[in-house]
């Protein structure tokens, strides 16, 4: 006679090696369209993948290639942590108490709405040409998208769920550990997966506005030296440093959630 | 001892046209310390508001409610399952005993889920179980705590006839083991004289008691679901509800009250 025994449910190991297989070939069909790009444009406008990254080893020869990755990631890494805590903390407030909502709301819409080139140039003008005026003017583009994305994760919230550790008279510590949080999780990874892409970009156009060292001045400097080469290649590598950090969060991500119920299983 | 004492209870909250609608109004009751209460009654009259405030989820009340014991441990199982997603089964019922598991309480949650049937799914996620599982798993977390009162809100409503008879059993052995007070909430008139000591019919529009039933003395326990008295009683409960269905029906088609 059959026996059904209860087992969790696993990952198959082929379901793994296709999702390996996947990216893979995302990632490849990157490089193929860069060189099909480099073999229409020709070289000297589109640099191809191997002389960028010859040039790149170059940089890296000559000491230049990590001082500059480096400040530009200590500005993103401050900038980020800054606007992540501050993000938060507003917006987990203005979601619970709807007087503050309303009186943050303009500060909100006109954060939103701003060009994002204001805030850096006004901070340079009043500030300085230095990394507080930078960092500052990032914290200022930035807040506003944690703050919204923050305070929608508090509406969404599932009150049942709080009634539930309400009425099973659990202190407040553990229901901020065991229910607040985790439903907070996906909002905060979320926003922090497009907070971090955007702090990076900003962070560039900032160095090429007014700073001395970092990717965005490197690229500033190929920019009035022509040299394509180089562009690209500080692109290429800060792209490859961010997409890893990001790659870092998606996987925490899915581990964090595997009690969810995979979307293509509903529909 | 944790009776329960309710004198002239009023609740009301605006509706969705901003008028004040009246959920109950001057409901009084007690329920004696080990005494088994079933709330009946139809969708709307109130049950599930009285269980919240006797729970102490809702404070916005007029009236008395006092208990025979000075902050009673409550169990409280709601509707639905309300387990937190993110936690396997064991996590689950671990949450309403602290969060951070003992050999003991670990033992403890073991021979839970084994007695409502869950053996072999501790580590399952609630989204790999049905619906009925679920409820199961939320039974097996108000029961773990032993509580003084055990508030249930149609426990047993979305399982399966089968697994139903087998959690009344349940309830009725940890009732009768340890003479806890309990409240429970249903639609069922049947599964109310079968597990009551004493059955409240409730009417809606406002939400009030109608009608009370003792059956401690006309059903003697242990009662036989297929015992015939238990048939008639709870066509009796049927007969006192009808009316106030109808009164119900009434309210929502044409939206006036017709008492």
């Amino acid at each position: 006679m059959a026996t059904l025994t209860a087992q969790p449910t696993t990952k198959p190991r082929r379901d793994l090696s296709r999702e390996v297989g996947l990216r893979v070939v995302s990632v490849l069909s990157i490089f193929l369209v860069w060189l099909i790009l480099s073999w229409v444009m020709g070289p000297k406008v589109v640099p191809g993948p191997v002389e960028t990254v010859q040039f790149l080893a170059k940089e890296h020869n000559d000491g230049r290639l990590w001082y500059h990755i480096g400040m530009t990631m200590w500005r993103v890494m401050v900038a980020f942590a800054i606007t992540m805590l501050l993000g938060t903390i507003i917006g987990v407030l203005s979601g619970a108490s709807k007087t503050l909502d309303k009186l943050l709301e303009a500060w909100t819409v006109t954060g939103l709405a701003v060009p994002r080139i204001l805030p850096v140039v006004v901070a340079y003008l009043l500030i300085g040409l230095n990394d507080t005026a930078a960092i500052t003017a990032l914290v200022i583009i930035l807040v506003p998208q944690v703050v919204v994305q923050m305070r929608e994760s508090i509406r969404a919230m599932d009150t049942k769920l709080l009634e539930m550790a309400r009425a099973f008279r659990r202190p407040r510590l553990q229901v901020w550990r065991q229910v607040i949080l985790p439903q907070m999780a996906p909002y905060l990874l979320g926003t922090a997966r497009s907070a971090l892409s955007l702090t990076w970009k900003m962070v560039v156009f900032a160095e090429l506005l007014g700073r001395t060292n970092g990717v965005g001045y490197q690229i500033n400097f190929y920019f009035q030296m022509f040299e394509m080469r180089g562009i690209l290649a500080y692109g290429l590598a800060m792209t490859v440093v961010l997409a890893v950090v990001d790659l870092s969060i998606l996987y925490l991500s899915e581990r964090t959630f595997r009690w969810r119920r995979p979307v293509e299983q509903v529909i | 001892m944790a009776g329960i004492r309710i004198h002239n209870l009023n609740k009301s909250f605006p509706d969705h046209r901003g008028r004040v609608k009246t959920v109950l109004e001057n409901l009084s009751l007690e329920v004696r310390d080990g005494e088994f209460v079933v709330l009946l009654g139809p969708s709307g009259c109130g049950k599930s508001t009285l269980l919240n405030i006797l729970c102490g989820l809702d404070h916005r009340y007029s009236g008395q409610v006092e208990f025979g014991t000075q902050k009673p441990t409550v169990g409280y199982v709601f509707q639905e399952a309300r387990l937190l997603p993110w936690l396997t089964v064991r996590q689950n019922i671990h949450f309403a005993q602290g969060g951070t598991p003992s050999p003991t309480t670990t033992a403890q949650v073991t021979d839970w889920l084994d007695r409502v049937g869950l053996g072999g799914y501790y580590d399952y996620y609630p989204n790999q179980l049905s619906i009925g599982m679920q409820h199961r798993v939320a039974l097996a977390r108000a029961l773990i705590l032993d509580p003084q009162i055990l508030l249930l809100d149609e426990p047993f409503s979305s399982l399966d006839e089968i697994t139903a008879m087998k959690m009344r059993g349940e309830v009725l052995d940890l009732w009768k083991q340890q003479q806890r007070t309990v409240v429970l909430v249903t639609h069922n008139p049947l599964e109310a004289v079968y597990l009551a000591d004493r059955v409240l019919v409730m009417a809606a529009n406002p939400g009030r008691i109608v009608a009370e039933l003792a059956l401690a003395q006309r059903l003697p326990r242990p009662r036989d679901p297929e015992d015939k008295r238990l048939w008639e009683i709870s066509r009796e409960a049927v007969r006192l509800l009808s009316p106030h269905l109808h009164q119900n029906v009434s309210q929502e088609n044409d939206g006036t009250i017709r008492r």
